[in-house]
């Protein structure tokens, strides 16, 4: 399934200064995780993209956008 | 970084690694290179081992292993994308079953197949792909970052 959304993961979590694995130990994730959805393979569920706001202080809104194509349709 | 997360990291780049090997061992073992079937044979030992060996492998696959670590490692290993990437996997097995059922299907008016051979071909080509799509995706997962 093509992926909706984009991601700034990378860029908070760069800013919170914190590794992959740090990030995905906080949210009690694989590091696989917080790396595929970081990369834009894989789209989380509600409650990932929670754990993601949540463990980096964000609002869900700043972390994950729908696509510009995805919004207009 | 605690502890339970570096045994779910060890764990499941563990299974990344062994995945796609264990599914070549299971196709090898089809082709007859690490051992050649009595097709038809009454043999208990032969029935039941290959039996119990198909039914671990596929349990394996449906629940992602890590049978005796605690809860709590075995739900970061098993994690949506883990989860994700076994549903793929699953899918893949399940189209390779369907084509080689077909197969046998066009095949076996020509050149007939006992019963149990055909059963293990399908399981076996099945099975084994699972395994190599599983360990490949968990592996590109797994690649780089930091």
């Amino acid at each position: 399934m093509p992926l909706e959304i984009e991601n700034s993961i990378r860029r908070y979590r760069e800013e919170a200064g914190l590794t992959q694995a740090e990030l995905a130990a906080r949210m009690a994730v694989s590091r696989k995780t917080v790396n595929t959805v970081e990369n834009g393979v894989f789209q989380p569920s509600v409650a990932v993209a929670l754990k993601f706001a949540a463990v980096l202080g964000q609002p869900v809104e700043a972390l994950f956008a729908l696509l510009e194509e995805e919004a207009q349709r | 970084m605690n502890d339970d997360f570096e045994k779910a990291e060890r764990f499941s780049q563990g299974r990344a690694l062994a995945a796609p090997f264990l599914g070549l061992l299971v196709l090898l073992a089809q082709q007859g290179t690490l051992y050649v079937f009595d097709w038809g044979s009454d043999s208990l030992v032969q029935i039941f081992v290959w039996l119990g060996f198909a039914i671990v492998m596929l349990v394996l696959l449906l629940t992602g292993g890590a049978w005796i670590l605690p809860a709590r490692v075995r739900r970061i290993a098993d994690d949506e994308v883990s989860r994700a990437n076994r549903q793929v996997a699953i899918v893949t097995g399940y189209i390779v079953a369907m084509v080689v059922c077909l197969l046998v299907w066009v095949i076996s008016p020509f050149e007939p197949l006992h019963a149990q051979r055909a059963a293990n071909m399908i399981v076996s080509t099945s099975l084994g792909t699972a395994f190599v799509a599983y360990g490949l995706r968990e592996a590109l997962g797994n690649a780089a970052g930091d």
